[in-house]
């Protein structure tokens, strides 16, 4: 089953005024161009406690019935997912493991084989779910300016 | 509150839980630490947290006032009632929970008794006292308590104990 494309760019536009905002006022890029272009697709630049840049791919097909598939990317995006990639501290494979990342999930090569796509929204433990564009960015963004070097 | 021995705080799951969901919503829209006042009913050993209340507070990445005129209208808000003033709790944006010079002279209230919890990553993971600081106003300052559990629990507000429940 997949989400016509159509349906994927109107959710993505209608949540891409929030991320905005908090991009905004996070002072972070969000280059949301390709999805203007008819892509579901956007990036933001996030910055860590040393101020080295890490450009995070937010792949949203599908949206919002599964979740993106956040992928850090170099800035011409001819390299994709290599550790070096990746800010220190996250999962080894590497990957972003949170239920808001596709690539988390064992049935996409993920870690994580007791979590359901379609249920992505869902709170993990005692956190909140997180279930917009936005607060994923905030999320990634509290995590990264925590984090020091690469992971690889 | 103003014992020589602080009191025991209870706080059901269920609050805590709110807490840290509350102290989340200020930063769905850009990072933002959050505040929310605790109020409840005292004995003379212990106290308990009945009522969460958010003050109109200027909020921030990295910092948060709470004005003279919100703080009085959270009390007019539990005035009249047998509910007092017991802590309260803020976030921070990364895991660190240390109370801030301003957290120690700008929280509010200060008087002997009172418990401040800050809970780390806007509150997004919950509100776990094992990753949260826990202080105390003390011997007037704010002390971190280093064995929070004798300063504060958490107890479970609902148990459904019917047989057959879990199938």
């Amino acid at each position: 089953m997949s989400v016509p494309i159509e349906v994927s760019l109107l959710a993505i536009r209608e949540e891409l005024v929030a991320a905005r905002q908090y991009a905004t006022a996070a002072g972070l890029q969000l280059d949301a161009d390709p999805v203007e272009a008819g892509e579901p697709r956007f990036s933001v630049t996030f910055m860590n406690s040393q101020s080295e840049s890490f450009i995070a791919e937010f792949h949203c097909a599908d949206y919002p019935m599964y979740p993106p598939t956040v992928e850090f990317v170099n800035r011409d995006r001819s390299e994709r997912g290599t550790p070096r990639l990746y800010p220190q501290g996250f999962h080894p494979t590497p990957c972003i493991c949170m239920r808001y990342n596709r690539k988390a999930y064992s049935e996409r090569g993920g870690p994580h084989s007791d979590w359901r796509l379609l249920d992505w929204r869902l709170p993990t433990g005692n956190a909140h779910g997180i279930d917009s564009l936005a607060l994923m960015i905030s999320d990634l963004h509290s995590k990264i300016l925590e984090s020091k070097g690469r992971l690889g | 509150m103003s014992n020589s021995s602080p009191r025991l705080v209870y706080l059901t799951d269920r609050a805590a839980q709110q807490t840290s969901e509350l102290l989340a919503s200020f930063a769905r829209r850009r990072p933002s630490e959050g505040v929310v006042y605790w109020f409840g009913i005292e004995s003379e050993s212990f106290a308990v947290v009945t009522t969460l209340i958010v003050p109109d507070a200027q909020t921030g990445p990295g910092h948060l006032r709470t004005s003279v005129e919100a703080n009085a209208e959270a009390i007019q808000f539990i005035s009249g009632t047998p509910l007092v003033y017991i802590g309260q709790a803020h976030s921070h944006p990364g895991q660190h929970v240390e109370h801030s010079h301003t957290d120690d002279v700008e929280t509010f209230a200060c008087f002997d008794g009172v418990i401040s919890v800050v809970v780390p990553r806007f509150g997004r993971d919950g509100l776990s006292l094992k990753d949260c600081g826990v202080y105390r106003y003390l011997g007037g300052q704010f002390r971190h308590i280093q064995n929070p559990q004798q300063h504060i629990q958490i107890l479970p507000a609902v148990a459904d104990l019917r047989r057959g429940k879990r199938r």
